[in-house]
């Protein structure tokens, strides 16, 4: 237990490293799901099939090795990130072809008619996006977006694999100073588990906002 | 202006190919423990005593929200500490793949199993069948189908996971990419070809699901 | 009845549209004065749905010309061919062509005065206040002046469409399209919804009806336009149509209607 005492503030560094990997990842990800979304569906040819080709991709490909790539592989095209930037690049990519999938099946999933009333009262595509679509396709997407933010979390982990000292580094190296392996990892466990449970209850808390009478 | 060279990655793609191969076995052996445990755990969370609904459902809520990585150092340097070191890096992913992937198949199977019409099951017990007899003969074929695309794509998930192993020196084709990459530095290289090997598997596995799906569903 | 003097607002000339190499509409012409009440009544499959969802651009179409007040709808002539024109100018046009639609349509994320004043503040430009009174009182006169702040899902289906036709009327468009408007609806809630395009008719709205309720549309109609397999076959006064069609098809559709519902 003196080991924990001593070493809070490692881990609440460490922690304070996982936040800001997810929370950055997430936002990245947000974005560039939106952007991917709304091209597979109402971008012109030259715009939709690269953002399919993205989401196919990347979701073909192990999120380990996406950071991999990119850490070890920026600079050798001559830009030196850090491991820091490395991860959340690759994660927000990871996190954006997920987004994507799910803002193009919410958006999808709105009966037609919608869209057609909307057009009948002369609304631009825009407007009709901003008034109409989306604040339907909102209530479809946050339950998957919560999830894919609970996945990106858990996914925050594996920028210890290139030396970000997060929270599973930070426990690793504290392990390996105490030998208090059991202790450490369970105390891991219970604070990633309480991230993720904060992330489902504001989920619900939102969708419960957005869901309409 | 970047040079490639291919060449130092296909003379070593001996090494990706075993990764890959091993890869899939892992994820293989991964998916049946996990079938195991799911249909164990799906069975308990439908029709089992109220203690023990709640405490799957606590595993399942607990695993579901720790990364993989955590589960699979717990298992490679906690479990030795309770006596438990009969296991090696393979084996040790293996299992901690296995546990993770129990609480999705879990919650796959419980669905699978509550979607068997109560008609059927009605049916069985009506002809004097055990419970025992019933899950085998009644619920788990009928409820095969359902669950089948679930399955499928659990198992690429497993498969992309097998990547974490490298975390623990398992030869599989993430390691041998950082091993190539080590000795040639060759990164976009390396890269991009592993990249394809998980993307290309990716896609056979799925087309054969697809398969599966279309013959499983003519024959009934 | 003719209108002496202006264009028709509606004028629709041999319009054929294509779905791959089905002709849905095979030269279709039809015009609609100003202050009428066109009824087109057919068989499913005939082409009527088709031939409202043109004349707002819903569906593109591939001969024939169609304009609305003059102008003409979805295209733009260039060198001889069609252009189609930009979303923003097609939106302008639709702003002066109300639709009804059989399934209501309502955006179920706003109540009742919300739906029928989005088309206000966002397409006519009005400040909110203004534009919540003018939909308030169209949604009284509909009958659902009590009904302002429900959701959708908190009205019946008659309701609803009486909501709907406030939607599209409150716009103060230069025509209004009602596409089979009652079929989706409960036999009973169907004369309110009737009762509320008689009103409209009654007091000079330009309007072009699609609809299957034979005494509706002897009732109303300026004219009635019969269509078939893609053809407007036949067409004229209401009266002389249900009592003396001139066409063999006429007679066989109308034969199904003989109880005079």
């Amino acid at each position: 237990m003196d080991a924990l005492m001593t070493n809070f503030p490692l881990i609440m560094r460490g922690l304070a490293v996982t936040l800001e990997v997810s929370l950055l990842s997430l936002l990245l990800g947000t974005l560039l799901g939106f952007a991917g979304g709304l091209a597979m569906l109402y971008a012109g040819p030259w715009l939709r099939w690269p953002a399919r080709a993205y989401v196919d991709l990347v979701r073909g490909v192990p999120q380990l090795v996406l950071i991999f790539a990119i850490f070890y592989g920026m600079p050798t095209i001559g830009a030196q990130v850090s491991a820091f930037t490395a991860g959340v690049l690759a994660l927000g990519f990871f996190c954006g072809a997920h987004v994507s999938e799910i803002v193009r099946g919410g958006l999808d999933s709105i009966p037609r008619g919608q869209s057609d009333a909307a057009k009948a009262i002369g609304l631009t595509f825009r407007q009709r996006l901003r008034l109409v679509l989306l604040p339907q396709a909102i209530a479809r997407i946050l339950p998957a977006w919560v999830n894919t933010a609970v996945e990106v979390v858990k996914a925050s982990s594996l920028v210890s694999l290139v030396s970000v000292i997060d929270l599973m580094m930070a426990v690793q190296q504290i392990v390996g100073r105490t030998r208090q392996t059991l202790l450490l990892y369970a105390v891991a466990a219970m604070l990633y588990f309480l991230i993720n449970y904060a992330v489902s209850v504001v989920g619900r808390r939102l969708e419960r906002h957005f869901a309409h009478g | 202006m970047y040079q490639f060279n291919w060449r130092p990655v296909f003379e070593s793609i001996g090494l990706l190919l075993n990764g890959l191969a091993l890869g899939i076995g892992m994820a293989l052996l991964a998916l049946a423990i996990g079938c195991v445990l799911g249909l164990a755990g799906g069975f308990a969370r439908a029709s089992g005593p109220k203690l023990l609904r709640f405490a799957v459902a606590a595993y399942v809520e607990f695993i579901r929200n720790i990364p993989l990585l955590l589960i699979i150092y717990f298992v490679y340097f906690g479990l030795p500490l309770v006596g438990i070191s009969v296991l090696d890096n393979l084996w040790s992913f293996v299992l901690a793949l296995a546990l993770y992937s129990a609480a999705y198949l879990i919650e796959i199977f419980r669905a699978g199993i509550e979607a068997v019409a109560k008609g059927h099951i009605e049916a069985g017990k009506a002809i004097g069948l055990s419970r025992l007899q019933i899950a085998r003969h009644v619920t788990i074929p009928l409820m095969f189908r359902v669950v089948l695309p679930s399955l499928g794509n659990t198992f690429i998930s497993l498969f992309k996971d097998t990547s974490l192993a490298s975390a623990i020196a398992v030869p599989e084709l993430t390691y041998g990419a950082i091993r190539i990459n080590v000795n040639t530095w060759r990164v976009i290289e390396v890269y991009a070809v592993v990249g394809m090997m998980y993307l290309v598997t990716c896609y056979a596995i799925a087309w054969l699901l697809r398969l599966a799906e279309r013959r499983y569903s003519a024959v009934h | 009845m003719a209108d002496s003097g202006p264009q028709p607002v509606v004028v629709v000339r041999d319009l054929v549209k294509r779905i791959d190499s089905n002709e849905i509409l095979r030269g279709v012409s039809l015009e609609v004065d100003r202050g009428d009440a066109v009824v087109v009544i057919g068989p499913s499959g005939s082409g009527k749905t088709t031939l409202l969802r043109c004349i707002n651009f819903l569906e593109e179409y591939q001969g024939g010309r169609i304009h609305v007040d003059g102008r003409l709808v979805g295209y733009r002539e260039e060198s001889g061919g069609l252009v189609r024109l930009p979303d923003s100018e097609v939106a302008a046009m639709r702003a002066d062509v109300g639709m009804v639609f059989q399934s209501f349509n309502l955006f179920p994320h706003m109540t009742a005065l919300a739906n029928v004043a989005l088309g206000l503040v966002q397409v006519r430009g009005l400040p909110r206040a203004a534009a919540e009174q003018r939909a308030a009182s169209w949604l009284a006169r509909v009958g659902l002046g009590h009904k302002l702040d429900a959701y959708p899902s908190q009205l019946s289906g008659g309701q609803q469409q009486r909501v709907g036709i406030a939607r599209a009327v409150a716009m103060e468009p230069k025509v209004v399209l009602f596409d089979e408007v009652t079929s989706a609806l409960d036999p009973e809630l169907v004369n309110e919804v009737l009762a509320v395009m008689k009103d409209l008719a009654d007091t000079g709205m330009t309007m072009l009806v699609v609809t299957h309720e034979m005494r509706f549309a002897r009732e109303i109609a300026d004219r009635v336009a019969f269509m078939d397999a893609g053809l407007l076959v036949e067409q004229g006064d209401p009266v002389q149509m249900f009592e003396a069609p001139a066409s063999d098809r006429l007679k066989t559709f109308l034969r199904h209607f003989s109880s005079g519902s």
